[in-house]
């Protein structure tokens, strides 16, 4: 396993999306919401950095377990409105255990309307190397 | 309900899961890991079968304390951080409940803990919800 550490600071092409109401009742009706708000996990949505850091740290989707998942909602989001997202690998923790090496990474993603960020997202996975 | 620390958030059922619901969700959030739609895709990585995705759970999670939002507090509140761990992996047919207590109360904000657990009680999901007072 190439050393994940060293990587820290890798950062995703910036990505864009709009919020719109389609996408948002599909998202209301996929999680069984009643909330006439746009749901606060919506931004899962907003991934699409983080595929990319895990496909350049070349980790396959199927090996890593998604551990812990962090928003901070600084403002409401906003139906019609045009955000793009910016994720970065931020932390890293190798670990050497009995089955193998482990790996503890976190991803940040701020979501920004306007150049201004709105929401701070961090995804927390771990890595499982194959023996 | 008082909002005072150590007060319980009843239990309630958010849903039950279906291979359906999973698709759904995979369609609705972008997700494409295979994991929760293919059984020979999970199996390769050494789950019994399809799982449903951490965040389905999550978001249910959030639904409870939407609710708890609406009912015990007024419209000068809004959640202002939503965090989650990961406890165990949910089957494709569990159904969820969601419930916890208030773990803090302060003039401007108020923290809640959840728990989401299948009908068998096993925790899913651990969770907090921090409100405060808007700007």
């Amino acid at each position: 396993m190439s050393k994940f550490s060293d990587q820290v600071g890798l950062t995703a092409c910036t990505q864009h999306y709009r919020i719109d109401s389609d996408r948002v009742d599909a998202f209301r009706n996929a999680i069984e919401s009643n909330c006439k708000k746009i749901p606060p996990t919506y931004v899962t949505i907003f991934r699409d950095g983080e595929f990319e850091l895990l496909d350049k740290l070349k980790i396959p989707l199927n090996q890593i377990l998604h551990a812990e998942q962090e928003y901070e909602y600084i403002e409401d989001l906003i139906l019609n409105e045009n955000y793009t997202v910016q994720t970065v690998f931020v932390k890293c923790v190798e670990k050497k255990g009995k089955s193998g090496r482990m790996a503890f990474l976190t991803f940040e993603s701020r979501i920004n309307l306007n150049e201004k960020t709105v929401l701070i997202s961090k995804s927390h996975m771990v890595f499982r190397e194959k023996s | 309900m008082n909002l005072v620390e150590g007060s319980l958030i009843e239990f309630r059922k958010i849903a039950t899961l279906s291979r359906e619901k999973l698709k759904a969700y995979s369609v609705a959030s972008g997700d494409p890991n295979l994991i929760h739609l293919d059984d020979n895709e999970a199996k390769k990585v050494g789950l019994p079968g399809v799982i449903a995705h951490g965040m389905l759970i999550a978001s249910y999670t959030s639904e409870r304390a939407l609710q708890f939002l609406e009912e015990f507090m007024n419209d000068d509140w809004k959640l202002s951080k939503f965090t989650t761990r990961f406890k165990s992996m949910t089957a494709p047919e569990d159904t969820i409940s969601v419930g916890g207590s208030i773990k803090s109360v302060n003039a401007d904000e108020i923290e809640i803990e959840l728990k989401a657990q299948n009908q068998d009680f096993e925790i899913k999901v651990l969770a907090k919800a921090l409100f405060k007072i808007k700007d």
